[in-house]
């Protein structure tokens, strides 16, 4: 019994690698050349190496073609169906030159970049992205799936609609916005960054260079910043509450007025003190602040 | 007893307007002149029409004209509220002209976020029923943030940190349209 399980089993999944196409091809590319790769569904992943080419795996599913080509300058791949044919999953597998400029699209599509320090352009709908290592820029966006950075670059532009948004690293300039998704920023030291929710939860628990400036919106999500101990910090802060150490919770009254933004310092050697901004707002959310 | 205000001036004239009663009463009352007004226009000759329908047009005008009286009355009228509470009693005044003017003045990002729902909605159908939902849900909760901070802004007009909550929301809600309709015009080609 149990031999005829196996024997079944092992030609089910020999029926579905029957199912895919698996094709190899390779191109040269410049070491700063782009790239575009387009994938409805499935998965992408994209590796740099020190090469100056590019060689792709596609695992492809039988309603479905792959496509490539171009030149040294720019190279374009991707998976396509026919219209009216529901498109199936397929992976494309990508080498390309570590300094590539990458642009990816997918729709059900998790997207995956590492080591890549050319610019990186990454846009998925219901799929999860994740990018790690330095690019000089990134964009990384998804509609309803995560977007989780691993990554420090001079700019950062991370959006998602309602899934969580994690990045741990640093950026001379980053914008991070979502609406209902939780936002994690991690490790740092932030630079100038600017995090916007309509109902997702702020965490930030990062370290700050001397002249950051963080701002934080919120109309209805909760704010929590952990900073390291004893880290000089002005903050300008209107939220329903606000939580730091040394004052006294302050709330908002309800129905009342709305007073304007009230200002604290953390921290420092003299009042007037050069030291990181930190501005804060929000609607109906409250603002926890903590040195940990 | 003297006002503060004035600077010194000659004691006799400061007497002379201590003398003064605070409170004056208008001249005339200029409402029976409205009336008036109104009321020659309700007998204006009938014409050809019957009866029955002058005197619909008669009462629509009339109802048109009250409207309109009771608009400038309300959009001119300073409202005052009062919201007290048992710990923090709070005056809170409205100024409704302020307050439209304050929402009004939100009038062009309420033009492009219907420029782009309406896209969106012609290219809807080309979306997977799940993406579809998942935008809905998105926009309701921009929509929810976005009535709170105008009903605020309405509540109290003059305050900037309010209206940068409803343009946040605004904000928002534009960027998150425009990455649909991005992604709609992608996948639909």
């Amino acid at each position: 019994m149990r031999t005829l399980t196996t024997v079944l089993l092992l030609s089910l999944v020999a029926s579905g690698a029957a199912a895919q196409q698996r094709t190899e091809r390779g191109w040269p590319l410049a070491p700063d050349g782009a790239l575009k790769i387009h994938n409805y569904s499935g998965r992408v992943v994209v590796t740099g190496w020190d090469r100056d080419s590019v060689a792709v795996i596609a695992t492809v599913a039988k309603n479905m073609r792959f496509f490539g080509g171009g030149g040294r300058g720019g190279i374009k791949v991707g998976v396509e169906g026919s219209p009216g044919v529901e498109p199936e999953a397929s992976t494309l597998e990508l080498r390309v030159p570590v300094g590539a400029n990458v642009w990816v699209r997918g729709a059900a599509t998790d997207v995956t970049v590492n080591g890549v320090i050319g610019t990186v352009d990454v846009g998925t709908v219901s799929g999860n992205v994740r990018v790690n290592g330095t690019p000089r820029s990134l964009t990384a966006e998804s509609m309803t799936g995560t977007v989780d950075v691993d990554a420090s670059c001079e700019t950062l532009r991370a959006k998602t609609g309602s899934g969580a948004l994690t990045w741990r690293g640093s950026a001379g300039d980053a914008q991070l916005v979502t609406v209902s998704g939780l936002v994690r920023v991690t490790a740092g030291p932030l630079e100038r960054a600017r995090v916007e929710t309509v109902s997702g939860t702020v965490r930030v628990e990062s370290a700050l260079r001397a002249d950051a400036r963080l701002t934080i919106e919120t109309h209805g999500g909760d704010i929590d910043l952990r900073f390291p101990p004893k880290t000089p910090l002005h903050l300008d802060a209107d939220a329903a509450s606000v939580t730091a150490p040394g004052i006294a919770t302050r709330m908002r009254p309800a129905g009342g007025r709305f007073t304007g933004p009230s200002t604290y310092d953390f921290n420092l050697v003299k009042p007037q003190a050069n030291a990181p901004m930190v501005i804060v707002r929000s609607f109906t959310g409250k603002l926890v602040l903590g040195f940990p | 007893m003297t006002d503060p205000r004035i600077p010194d001036i000659d004691p006799r004239l400061r007497g002379r307007l201590d003398q003064l009663p605070e409170e004056v009463q208008p001249a005339r009352d200029l409402w029976p002149e409205i009336r008036a007004q109104l009321d020659a226009d309700r007998v204006r000759s009938l014409g050809a029409g019957d009866h029955v329908s002058t005197r619909r047009s008669d009462r629509a005008r009339w109802l048109a004209r009250a409207a309109g009286l009771a608009l400038i009355i309300g959009g001119t009228a300073t409202i005052t509220t009062y919201f007290v509470r048992e710990t923090d009693p709070t005056v809170v005044v409205i100024d409704t002209t302020q307050a439209t003017s304050a929402i009004n003045s939100f009038a062009s990002y309420e033009q492009s976020a219907g420029d782009l729902a309406r896209a969106l909605e012609q290219r809807r159908a080309k979306l997977d029923p799940a993406t579809v939902e998942a935008i809905e849900r998105s926009l309701r909760t921009i929509d929810e943030a976005l009535d709170e901070a105008r009903a605020a802004l309405l509540r109290d007009p003059a305050s900037a940190q309010v209206r940068g909550y409803v343009e946040a929301a605004y904000r928002q809600k534009i960027d998150f349209l425009r990455r649909a309709n991005d992604v709609a015009n992608l996948w639909s080609l």
